[in-house]
């Protein structure tokens, strides 16, 4: 398949501080690819730099082969963007916020009309559609905001972090439609920092940290960057030594690595089923209160911690 | 270009959709139009809306001085600021001032004329000397009514002091034509009432006895003649646009807050055509604004703003000049409240200083020349010509000047913008 989107060398610095750090990578055409990591690992910038909001330090990428530092406009035209906030105007209604947007991606005419009477239909608003979005619940937005991205039958579909500080049907449904989209051939780049989401929906996922790409390929490819081995969370009271008990367990034959996170105890096991009787038995014997065990098997969460010594969750 | 009308249009629809922005933009105004312009004179101008004050006098003296004070409160030149009425009955007088039927009572004691005509002198030379004690014209001030009780002490102390001036003229006359022999001291006893008498007769026909209001720059300003709607139109019109550019330039900052600037910068639409078109968007509210309230002043009010054609050249050019400080605002501050906080003060020290509450000519000449700073000042001195009758040639120097003014404020924020986005 052919890469509808190359990106090289992506730099950003915001002064002294690197954002983005020589990010490399290329998303195929018909492809869902996730940019999985924190909160400031530095997924919105590089949306950013290639929505050609802001200029990279340094590098460049393609899409549908126009650079975006040399071609913004062409490239541009290429992207439907779907912004993390609620980027529409409230006090117009559905339909005429799809206008205005439309009009902005140079469309005009029956052709405008006709395609907004479609992405209403796809985002399910068609009878709402002379509302005012103020009026619209949470989730009803968010579909508007999806839309106005649509409505010129991009190549490619930037969605940075859509579904944050939703509820649970209307993510639910966001998820659903993005799924939906790609099944039509639309080419999503995909930002959010929910393993699961990411997890859901991607062909491909990019693991970010600090502005640097540290893994990237397939789930199957990245959960082979832990092997086989199961994660055991070992939530402690507070004040407990974690430090400690994270050397101590290490030592048992039954785990292949523990280390700290937080007030966790993150302990990689060939099986947990078997690991944990002597694992809770040594920390009762260390007179270690433990709050909570949580068993997993090898994910995108896995990943993170065995790449980073950090737990996506806990990072902000 | 279509662009950069769509995102002007959208701005004019979501303004213009926008209950409370309107209530802002052309009520307030409006309403304050017509308060400020009966508060100081009505609405059909000529009149300060201190018109026709309600006084009472009771004369208690016989003589000539008693009956010139009446008639200089009953003169032609205060007809139109005060009403009064002739009272015998002191009592009724002050029972009128206390029921707040008037606003004062003009009492004038019945050796009041004693007391002003020079006496008789003493027979063997002695001159002539003024009756003892004093007379006292009492005002009766009704403190209900503090303005007009002002005025009507105000006016009996000018008149009081023109006529202290013919006693004593009268007087030294008295005095020096018995020095000088010339008279009698006897003779003096008959003739010193006929020359006080005649002395007060004339600096009442000569209109010495007079009251001569004024506010401001002597000969320039006559808040009698002053047409209080018609300067007040524009003069509302203008400070609240100061209010209109700075709602606009807030939302330049607020867009990019909310996500829509990013989206907008996102679509293959050129930076230059999305603040080109806030730009745009804030001056077409801003004439739409202007227009539409000498519109309502001239149907509702019957308030001409002048030669329409050079009304609509002003209204533009005063617009651009406030579209460049409300873009200027937005260049340099962070986040929309800062915008409105900044934009509401520099609105509020504009009016204040180029006159949007008080006509300008009332201002010291160093305050209007500072003002000149400000669309509001060109635009009151514009408007003002336009009211008084001139053409689109009478206004071109302040149109010149805001269109100036415009382009230096549209370049310095373009400086802002590009060194934000560097």
């Amino acid at each position: 398949m052919a890469a509808i989107l190359e990106i090289q060398n992506l730099t950003k610095k915001y002064g002294e501080k690197t954002a983005v750090d020589e990010v490399c990578f290329s998303i195929e055409q018909g492809e869902i690819f996730s940019l999985l990591g924190p909160n400031g690992a530095g997924k919105t910038s590089i949306l950013l730099m290639l929505s050609g909001v802001t200029r990279p330090t340094r590098g460049d990428a393609r899409i549908a082969g126009h650079s975006v530092v040399r071609e913004p406009r062409l490239a541009k035209s290429q992207i439907g963007v779907v912004p993390q906030e609620i980027a529409l105007y409230e006090a117009l209604s559905a339909r005429d916020n799809l206008f205005f947007w439309g009009r902005m991606y140079d469309m005009d005419g029956p052709a405008l009309r006709q395609r907004v009477d479609e992405v209403l239909e796809i985002i399910g608003l068609s009878d709402r559609a002379g509302d005012r979005v103020e009026t619209f619940s949470g989730g009803m937005k968010r579909r508007v905001n999806i839309g106005a991205g649509l409505l010129h039958q991009p190549q490619i579909l930037f969605m940075d972090e859509p579904t944050v500080g939703i509820d649970p049907q209307s993510r639910r449904n966001i998820l659903d439609s993005v799924k939906a989209l790609n099944r039509a051939g639309l080419t999503v780049l995909y930002t959010t920092h929910y393993m699961e989401e990411a997890q859901e929906l991607s062909d491909r996922v990019g693991i970010l940290d600090h502005g640097r790409l540290i893994a990237l390929g397939t789930q199957a490819e990245l959960t082979q960057l832990v092997g086989q081995h199961e994660t055991v969370r070992l939530r402690l009271e507070d004040g407990q030594p974690v430090e400690t008990v994270s050397a101590d367990l290490s030592a048992l034959p039954a785990v292949v690595e523990a280390s700290p996170a937080g007030d966790e105890v993150v302990v990689m096991v060939p099986d947990a089923s078997s690991a944990l009787p002597p694992i809770l038995m040594r920390t009762a014997a260390l007179n270690i209160r433990v709050r909570s065990v949580e068993i997993q098997e090898p994910n995108l969460e896995a990943v993170f911690l065995r790449l980073t010594g950090r737990a996506l969750r806990d990072e902000g | 270009m279509r662009k950069l009308w769509m995102i002007a249009l959208k701005d004019l629809r979501l303004t213009f959709g926008d209950r409370t922005a309107l209530v802002l933009m052309l009520g307030t105004p409006f309403l304050l139009t017509l308060v400020i312009s009966f508060a100081f004179g009505g609405l059909t101008g000529g009149t300060t809306g201190i018109e026709s004050i309600p006084v009472a006098l009771v004369n208690h003296d016989r003589g000539p001085f008693g009956q010139f004070l009446v008639e200089a409160f009953q003169s032609a030149d205060l007809a139109d600021l005060i009403a009064p009425t002739l009272l015998a009955d002191e009592a009724a007088a002050r029972a009128q001032v206390e029921a707040d039927a008037i606003a004062a009572a003009v009492i004038i004691p019945a050796n009041f004329s004693a007391v002003m005509l020079p006496a008789a002198g003493e027979p063997g030379g002695a001159p002539p000397e003024p009756a003892a004690g004093a007379a006292q014209v009492e005002v009766y001030a009704n403190p209900a009514r503090p303005v007009g009780a002002s005025i009507i002490r105000a006016v009996a102390t000018g008149l009081l002091n023109q006529l202290n001036a013919s006693s004593v003229a009268g007087h030294t006359a008295v005095e020096g034509l018995v020095i000088a022999g010339l008279l009698d001291p006897q003779q003096a006893a008959e003739a010193a009432p006929v020359i006080g008498s005649r002395a007060g007769e004339q600096a009442f026909n000569t209109r010495l006895i007079s009251v001569r209001r004024e506010t401001g720059a002597a000969g320039q300003f006559d808040p009698g003649e002053f047409d209080w709607a018609a300067y007040m139109a524009p003069s509302m019109a203008i400070m609240f646009l100061m209010f209109t550019v700075t709602a606009g330039s807030r939302t330049i900052l607020a867009e990019r807050q909310g996500g829509t600037l990013p989206r907008l910068l996102a679509s293959p639409t050129h930076p230059g055509q999305v603040l080109g078109g806030k730009i745009l968007g804030i001056f077409l509210i801003g004439v739409l604004q202007l227009a539409i309230l000498a519109f309502a002043s001239r149907v509702l009010l019957d308030l001409s703003w002048g030669d329409p054609l050079a009304v609509a050249a002003l209204i533009a050019a005063v617009v651009f000049g406030a579209t460049g400080w409300g873009v200027l605002l937005a260049a340099y501050a962070r986040t929309p409240g800062q915008v409105s906080v900044t934009g509401s003060a520099l609105a509020l020290i504009f009016a204040g200083a180029a006159g949007n509450f008080v006509p300008r000519v009332n201002l010291p000449e160093w305050l209007r020349q500072i003002s000149l700073i400000s669309p509001n000042a060109w635009g009151l001195d514009g408007f003002a010509e336009l009211i008084a009758g001139g053409r689109l040639t009478d206004i071109l120097p302040a149109v010149g000047a805001l269109a100036v003014m415009g382009v230096v404020l549209f370049a310095v924020a373009l400086i802002i913008f590009r060194r934000q986005t560097a």
